[in-house]
């Protein structure tokens, strides 16, 4: 039975892992890291009120710092580098326009994605190139010529991911361990509650590991 | 109990313990009883940990680039978008503000009641305090209002459907129980013959 008891005395890694057994890492993503320090937060801070000012150098520092990323996001999700590029100029002008009503105790580049992201879907509703699939029951067990194809052509963890999972759970997967963002912050980003981003990482996690392990 | 992981289901103490870490996060040592028992949940968590640091490095080969000069394109882009509309810095609400207009339009209301009064000349007979002071309110109001309205007859709309109209309509109010006081207490009057009248 689970107990609830003081933490364990240190015990040898695991061969091979380098992580102790019951280690409290939480996760190679800690949950708390901060995105930013102090100081970052601080020059975020005086680049953002510099702007607001007027001063579009500093928005031009701006998107100096945060347009690859941007941008890598975008890409990853559309698969398509024209629309890529396109989108995250629209982002980065949106983001200018509502500079006012950005919170400053986010890190900006967590807002500019969620700007990303809703100017991706608007632009794709449309086009149907990439649809909110709703979270539901579905299976996660690979078809055999799912599987088949997932051998043939996957190279990295994440080219197996697009295949295997839904675009929502290959969104939440990415935001979490690619961006890594917190799970608050991945739940700000993609509207949902942390409890949902928490399921949806643990099924998607689990399809993606079984997916990987079986080939 | 415990047997290895990726050949047969989890015994079910251990997927408590993981399902428990993974949707309620923290300390894994707040389930430290069984994990610290349990080989297989041990290496199942190692596992896990090993693949999200795969995930992260993985991220970071599929990193896509942009072409060159698609910084610049992005700033070039904002600054025609800037030159069509600068950036806001300030609300449209802050334009005005609600105690400012009430102030002054009791202000305005007391001037008007002052200047009616002076109007008023030494022959033509005057009504009693009561009278007078009922009179004065009811200017008051009349030109508040009209004041309010000629003033910002947008903020009027606007606040027809914001909430913060209570919080207006509760300045007004102190603002027409302040005046109403100062006309009572401080206008000028003179006797009245028949000594009746109704105050307020």
């Amino acid at each position: 039975m689970m107990t609830l008891s003081p933490a364990p005395r240190a015990a040898a890694p695991l061969p091979g892992t380098g992580v102790a057994p019951g280690a409290a890492t939480e996760s190679a993503v800690a949950e708390v890291a901060p995105q930013r320090t102090p100081e970052e937060a601080a020059a975020e801070a005086r680049l953002i009120r510099a702007t607001l000012d007027g001063d579009m150098r500093a928005y031009e520092e701006i998107i100096r710092t945060h347009n690859r990323r941007v941008y890598n996001f975008i890409y990853q999700m559309t698969r398509q580098h024209q629309d890529a590029e396109d989108l995250a100029q629209q982002t980065f002008i949106k983001a200018y326009h509502n500079l006012a009503r950005f919170e400053p105790h986010r890190p900006l580049v967590n807002w500019l994605i969620t700007i990303a992201r809703n100017t991706a879907l608007n632009h794709f509703r449309g086009a149907k190139k990439w649809d909110e699939i709703p979270y539901d029951a579905a299976g996660t067990e690979p078809s055999p010529a799912r599987a088949a194809e997932t051998r043939d052509q996957s190279d990295t963890i994440w080219d197996r991911a697009r295949v295997i999972l839904s675009p929502r759970e290959f969104e939440i997967m990415w935001l979490r361990f690619a961006e890594e963002l917190s799970t608050e912050e991945t739940a700000k980003v993609v509207g949902l509650t942390q409890t949902h981003v928490k399921v949806l990482v643990f099924r998607a996690r689990q399809a993606l590991q079984k997916g990987v392990e079986r080939s | 109990m415990n047997t290895s992981p990726s050949s047969t289901r989890p015994a079910l103490s251990c997927q408590l313990a993981r399902t428990w870490h993974a949707l309620f996060g923290g300390d894994r040592a707040s389930a430290s009883g069984h994990i610290a028992r349990c080989s297989a949940c041990q290496e199942h968590f190692a596992r896990e940990d090993a693949f999200s640091l795969g995930l992260g490095r993985d991220a970071r080969r599929v990193h896509a680039t942009p072409r060159a000069g698609f910084e610049q394109s992005i700033f070039n882009a904002v600054q025609r978008s800037a030159r069509i509309a600068p950036v806001p810095t300030v609300s449209p609400f802050a334009r005005f503000s609600f105690v400012s207009l009430t102030a002054t339009a009791a202000c305005a209301a007391i001037a008007f009641v002052a200047l009616r009064d002076s109007d008023v000349g030494p022959a033509t007979p005057r009504t009693a305090d009561g009278d007078l002071a009922t009179a004065a309110v009811t200017a008051l109001e009349t030109s508040a209002a009209k004041l309010f309205a000629q003033v910002e007859p947008r903020a009027d709309a606007l606040l027809q459907k914001d909430p913060v109209r209570t919080q207006v309509d509760a300045f007004s109010a102190d603002a027409r129980t302040a005046v109403r006081f100062l006309a009572l207490n401080f206008l000028p009057s003179t006797p009245v013959a028949s000594g009746t009248g109704s105050g307020d």
